[in-house]
Formats: structure tokens, C-alpha cells, sequence
């Protein structure tokens, strides 16, 4: 079972997969604050479901990159035709990830509010912001991946 | 959440500093390797240290701010996020095209 988990493009998928239920969870949790929802449990499930998807793509994410990214795939990267791929865009998204476990724990307790306190502070748009930066910092990143991906292709292609 | 805020701010502000200050610093590198055998396992390990150990700080010191506190906070914690990832992914392209 460890063998097929730590396999690398089942690592991949599942360090995808966590990102994507992440950014879906959050981008649910932007609907509940936008449409003024007042039901506190929903909220607390969308902000805890996006978090935990985020901590284990972190968590899975980390192991590929550690122990298979920098030792296969980075190589391919740098001789291949997009070696800025690595030197761009994996530099930042490894770093800008960091950015993101914080602030969707945030978002659990902002989920926490009750719509009166919500009123009360003003908060509403700075919480549609926070969950929306969320979800955004995580697309980015998403596309990040995605060129990265593209270019190790690439890097394989080449002569 | 006026905590976790302030956490969150902590956190993203070190992984911001600490990472352009890495790619000059090849000390400091060799040092984060050290602690975790990868810098960026050091650097997310610090960088969660650093939200939970500023969310228990304040949440003792301060277990209830003002209104205005809570969304200072907030909107800061918003600001430093977005303003820290164009830092960084600007750095990394200029330091691709200088060196």
C-alpha cells in the first residue's frame, strides 16, 4: 500500500487532488459569505474541508518534491527548452505555498463568526477578500504546477 | 481569528524575508539544510512554528481586542499575502534574468 502511495504519479495525482478539493472548499466557502448564508456549520465544514485538503497537498506535495522533484525532474527542467520553469515558477510556488496553510486556518475561525458579529465589524468584504485570496494564491499556484509539469514534458523531448 | 491573524502575518512575513535572504545567504541555506535535511522542509516547519507560537502569544495577551483591532488585522494579514506573493514571484524573475 506504502509502495503504490509513494509511487511518483500517484503522488502527483493525489497532491493535485488535495489542491483542487483546497481551492473548491474555499471558493464554497467565498459563495457562503457572498450570498450572507448564516449557517455557521456549513461554513465551518467548507473552511475545514479546504484546510485539510491544503495541509495534506503540502504534505504530499512536500514528500514528491523532496525526494523526487529535485533529484529527477529539476535536471530534465534545467537542460530542457524552459529551464526559467524552475527558476521561476517552482521557486515561487514551493514559497508562496507556504503562505497558504496559515491563512485557510484564518479562515476556519473567520468561518467561526456569527452573522451578527460579521455585521457588527464591518467584516464582510475583508473575509470575502481573505477566503478569495485563498482560493486565488491556490489557482495561481495551481498554474504554477502547471507549467512546471509542461516543461519537464518538454525537457524529456529534447535531444 | 484576531490571532490567527496575527499568526498568519508572522508566518508569511518570515517565509517572505527568509527566502529572498536564502538565495544571498548560502550560510543560512546550509543551515536550514541542517535542521531538516531540506531548506524548504526547514522553512515550512518555521513557518507553521511561527503562526502557532504568535496565535498562543496574543490569544493570551490579548484575548479580546478591539472591533477595530480584529479588522486591522485582517486586512493587513490580506495585504502582506498578496503583496508577498508579487515580491517573491517578481524576485525569482529578476534574479532569473540578472544571474
Amino acid at each position: 500500500m506504502i509502495d503504490f502511495l509513494t509511487a511518483k504519479p500517484v503522488l502527483i495525482g493525489l497532491h493535485l487532488g488535495f489542491a483542487i478539493l483546497g481551492i473548491d472548499a474555499f471558493l464554497w466557502l467565498l459563495g457562503e459569505f457572498s450570498a450572507d448564508i448564516a449557517n455557521i456549520k456549513r461554513r465551518a465544514w467548507a473552511a475545514v474541508i479546504g484546510c485539510v485538503g491544503f495541509i495534506m497537498t503540502w504534505i504530499v506535495g512536500g514528500y514528491y518534491y523532496v525526494k523526487f522533484y529535485g533529484p529527477l525532474v529539476k535536471p530534465t527542467i534545467l537542460k530542457g527548452m524552459a529551464p526559467w520553469a524552475h527558476a521561476i515558477a517552482m521557486e515561487a510556488k514551493e514559497h508562496i505555498f507556504l503562505f497558504v496553510v496559515p491563512l485557510a486556518l484564518t479562515g476556519i475561525f473567520a468561518a467561526l463568526l456569527d452573522q451578527e458579529t460579521i455585521q457588527r465589524l464591518g467584516l464582510k468584504r475583508p473575509l470575502l477578500w481573505l477566503v478569495g485570496t485563498v482560493a486565488g494564491l491556490g489557482l495561481f499556484i495551481g498554474a504554477l504546477g502547471f507549467i512546471i509539469s509542461a516543461a519537464a514534458r518538454w525537457g524529456v523531448l529534447q535531444p | 481569528m484576531y490571532a490567527s491573524s496575527c499568526g498568519a502575518i508572522i508566518a508569511i512575513l518570515y517565509a517572505t524575508i527568509v527566502t529572498i535572504w536564502m538565495e544571498y545567504s548560502p550560510g543560512l541555506k546550509a543551515w536550514l539544510v541542517s535542521v531538516a535535511g531540506h531548506h524548504w522542509t526547514a522553512k515550512s516547519l518555521f513557518t507553521m512554528g511561527f503562526y502557532i507560537v504568535i496565535f498562543i502569544v496574543v490569544y493570551e495577551l490579548k484575548p479580546n481586542p478591539s472591533d477595530q483591532q480584529i479588522r486591522g488585522a485582517l486586512k493587513k494579514l490580506i495585504a502582506i499575502a498578496i503583496l508577498g506573493a508579487i515580491i517573491l514571484t517578481l524576485f525569482f524573475t529578476e534574479h532569473y534574468m540578472v544571474v
